[in-house]
C-alpha cells in the first residue's frame, strides 16, 4: 500500500513539478506514513535501496582489501624471509630476521633510548600538562582564555621537519640557549654531539610540541566539572590540594590514562627530529626503531628485515599500552 | 577581604605563568621569521637584526629562484597531494558514513564493526612495507599516485560520518526522495551541507596528518621535481643548506609552517572542538 502511495506522489511529483505542490505533497506523505510503523518502512525502502548502499561501500571495501587487510595479512610471512624490495627472489629463513634485530647493537641502544627518553619525557608531560591544564581552566575572561588557549595550541601546529630545522639552530652550540648553559655550568655544551645529552634536546623539542595538546585535551575535561562540587568541598573547608586529588583528578581519569598512552608511545613514533639532526648517532645515542626501519628499507632495500623491526616495534608499543590500561583501571575500580 | 586579595594575587599569578608559557610557545615562530629576513650570518644575535636595513627578502627571492631545489615546486606538490588526499577522505567517509547510518543492506553491522576494528586497532605497523613493495613492483614510485593512493581513506573518517548522520532524521531523507532527489543528491546536498562542522573538523586533521608525513614520502620519491615539501626541506638541510645556508632552510620552513596556520585562523573553533573529539578517537 506504502508503494503505491509513493508511485503516486511520484506521478504527481513527474504531473506538477511546481515545489509548492510538491512540498504539500511531502506534508500528506509525512502524516500519512507516521500511521505506518516504523519497521516496514525501513524493510521496504531497504530492498529499494540495497543496491545503491553496495555502490556507495564499494570503494571503502576495495581500498581496505588491498590496502588494509592484504598488507596486514601480509605483514607476518615476510618476516620469515629475505626479500629485498627490488628483486623478486625470496628465501625462507625462518626467525633470522628477529633474532638478527634482536641480538644487534642497535635494538639494545634502541631500548635504552626508549628508557631514558621516558625517563626525561613522561614525567615533564605529566606535570607539565596538567599544571597548564589547571591554570587555564581557572581563567574566567573568556576572551583571555581563547588567547592562551590558541598561544598553547600553537606548537601542535608546526610540522616535524619545520620545527626540527629551527630546534637545531636554537640547540646549537653559539645559540643564546646554549651559550647560556655553558655559562651556567662553566664549559661548552654540545647538544648533539654528546651522546650523553643529545637526547635532552629531543626530548625538549617534541615536549615543545605536545605539551599543549596534552594541556587542551584535560582542559577540556577540567572545565566540564560541575563548580557545584568544588563548592560543596569548599564549605567542608578542603584545601585546594585534596580538592584537586579527591574531585578533579578522579573525574578527569579516562583523559590522563590516555595522555599517559600517547606519553609513553610517543618514542615510537620518534622519526623526523633524529633523522634530521643526528641520523641517530652519536654512538646510536638517539637511535630509535624508525630510523631502523628506514635504514632497512630504504639503505638495505631489506624488506624482511624491516618488518620484522616494525612487528617488534609494534608489539612493544601494543604490550605497553595494554599494560597500562590494565594498571589504570584497576585502580579505578578501587 | 584578605581572601579577596588572595584570590587576586593567584589571578594575576596565573595570568603571568600562562603568558610566559605563551611566549615560549611563539618564540620558535619567531625565531624561525626573523631568521628567514636575515642574513644568514646574523642568526644567532638574536631576534632582532642588529641594523634594521639588514632585514630583507633576498632568502625568499633565493630560495624560490634555486634550480636543483625546486621549493616552489615541492610546495604545489604537497598542496596537491594533501588536498586530494583530504578532500578523497571526506568524500568516501560521507558515502560510506551514509551507507551505513541511513540504509540498510545485508552486513551493514559487520562493515561496521570492520570500520570500528579498523579504528581501533592500528594494524601490524608493518603494512606500509608491503604496500611500499607493491608500489614498487607496479612501478609508481616518484608519482603523485603513490604519495596519494594508500591515504585515500580512514576508518576515522566513516565513523565520525556515521554517528553524525545517524542524528539526522530520516524524514528530511524522505522528503527529498520524494522530490525526486537521488541518494548522491541526498547526501551533498542534504547531509553533508547539515554536517559542515564534521567535514570542517575531519578535513583539517586529515590535512595536517597528510602535510607532516615525512617517512613515507621518503621511501616513495627520489626525483626532486616530484618531492614534497617536507621531504625537500630535510634534504636540502642534511645537504648542507643546515650549515651555511640556514636563512634559505628557514624561508622553506616558513612556507612549510604557513597553510596549517592560515587553516588554524580560520577554522580555529573546529580545531579545538577537533581536539575533544579526537580524543575519544585513538583509544
Amino acid at each position: 500500500m506504502l508503494k503505491s502511495v509513493i508511485k503516486e506522489d511520484n506521478e504527481l511529483d513527474k504531473k506538477n513539478k511546481k515545489s509548492k505542490e510538491s512540498k504539500t505533497l511531502t506534508k500528506k506523505y509525512k502524516s500519512f506514513k507516521n500511521n505506518f510503523n516504523e519497521d516496514q518502512l525501513e524493510s521496504k525502502s531497504g530492498v529499494k535501496y540495497a543496491p545503491i548502499a553496495f555502490l556507495l561501500i564499494l570503494p571503502y571495501l576495495l581500498w581496505n582489501l588491498i590496502f588494509w587487510v592484504y598488507p596486514n595479512i601480509m605483514s607476518i610471512p615476510i618476516t620469515f624471509f629475505n626479500w629485498s624490495i627490488i628483486g623478486s627472489e625470496k628465501q625462507f629463513i625462518g626467525l633470522t630476521n628477529f633474532i638478527d634485530f634482536l641480538l644487534s647493537e642497535e635494538f639494545k641502544a634502541i631500548i635504552t633510548n626508549m628508557f631514558k627518553f621516558s625517563i626525561i619525557y613522561i614525567p615533564a608531560a605529566l606535570i607539565l600538562s596538567m599544571l597548564i591544564s589547571l591554570m587555564l581552566a581557572s581563567v574566567e575572561n573568556k576572551k583571555l582564555k581563547g588567547i592562551f588557549s590558541a598561544a598553547i595550541i600553537l606548537p601542535q601546529l608546526s610540522s616535524a621537519v619545520a620545527y626540527t630545522v629551527v630546534f637545531s639552530k636554537i640547540f646549537h652550540p653559539n645559540s643564546l640557549l646554549s651559550r647560556f648553559v655553558s655559562f651556567i655550568f662553566n664549559q661548552k655544551i654540545s647538544w648533539f654531539s654528546n651522546p650523553n645529552l643529545v637526547l635532552i634536546p629531543i626530548a625538549t623539542m617534541i615536549l615543545w610540541k605536545s605539551i599543549g595538546y596534552y594541556s587542551l585535551l584535560l582542559t577540556a575535561n577540567i572545565t566540564s566539572i560541575p563548580k557545584e562540587y568544588h563548592e560543596a568541598a569548599l564549605l567542608e573547608g578542603a584545601t585546594a590540594w585534596t580538592r584537586f586529588w579527591k574531585i578533579t583528578f578522579p573525574l578527569i581519569n579516562p583523559t590522563f590514562v590516555i595522555i599517559v598512552i600517547f606519553s609513553v608511545t610517543t618514542f615510537f613514533a620518534i622519526f623526523a627530529e633524529p633523522y634530521m639532526l643526528t641520523a641517530g648517532g652519536p654512538m646510536l645515542a638517539s637511535y630509535a626503531f624508525k630510523l631502523e626501519i628506514y635504514h632497512q628499507i630504504y639503505e638495505r632495500l631489506a624488506a624482511g628485515k624491516g618488518a620484522a623491526v616494525a612487528l617488534i616495534q609494534g608489539l612493544i608499543s601494543f604490550s605497553l599500552v595494554m599494560m597500562i590500561r590494565k594498571i589504570l583501571e584497576r585502580k579505578e575500580v578501587n | 577581604m584578605s581572601f579577596d586579595k588572595k584570590k587576586k594575587i593567584k589571578k594575576w599569578l596565573v595570568i603571568i605563568i600562562l603568558t610566559t608559557i605563551s611566549i615560549f610557545n611563539l618564540y620558535p615562530y619567531l625565531f624561525v621569521v626573523t631568521g628567514s629576513l636575515k642574513p644568514s650570518y646574523e642568526i644567532f644575535s638574536g631576534l632582532l637584526p642588529k641594523k634594521l636595513s639588514s632585514l630583507s627578502f633576498s632568502n625568499y627571492t633565493e630560495a624560490f629562484s634555486m634550480k636543483q631545489v625546486p621549493f616552489l615546486k615541492a610546495f604545489f606538490n604537497s598542496l596537491f597531494v594533501t588536498g586530494f588526499v583530504t578532500l578523497s577522505v571526506i568524500f568516501f567517509s560521507a558515502i560510506t558514513g551514509y551507507a551505513i547510518a541511513k540504509l540498510k543492506f545485508k552486513g551493514r553491522n559487520l562493515l561496521l564493526n570492520f570500520v570500528v576494528f579498523q579504528w581501533i586497532f592500528p594494524g601490524t605497523g608493518v603494512g606500509f612495507i608491503v604496500v611500499f613493495s607493491m608500489i614498487n613492483k607496479f612501478n609508481l614510485m616518484n608519482t603523485y599516485t603513490s604519495m596519494i593512493i594508500p591515504f585515500m581513506m580512514t576508518a576515522w573518517g566513516v565513523y565520525l560520518f556515521s554517528q553524525f548522520f545517524k542524528t539526522i532524521p530520516k524524514d528530511i531523507i524522505e522528503a527529498a526522495r520524494i522530490d525526486g532527489a537521488s541518494e548522491f543528491q541526498v547526501i551533498f546536498k542534504i547531509m553533508l551541507p547539515m554536517s559542515k562542522s564534521v567535514a570542517v573538523i575531519l578535513g583539517i586533521f586529515t590535512f595536517m596528518g597528510r602535510w607532516n608525513e615525512l617517512l613515507w614520502d621518503l621511501l616513495v620519491v627520489r626525483k626532486p621535481e616530484m618531492m614534497t615539501l617536507n621531504v625537500l626541506i630535510s634534504n636540502y638541510f642534511l645537504g648542507g643548506g643546515g650549515k651555511d645556508n640556514i636563512g634559505v632552510t628557514f624561508t622553506a620552513a616558513v612556507l612549510l609552517t604557513m597553510p596549517i596556520l592560515i587553516l588554524f585562523i580560520i577554522f580555529r573553533g573546529a580545531f579545538t572542538e577537533g581536539i575533544s573529539i579526537g580524543e575519544g578517537l585513538k583509544l
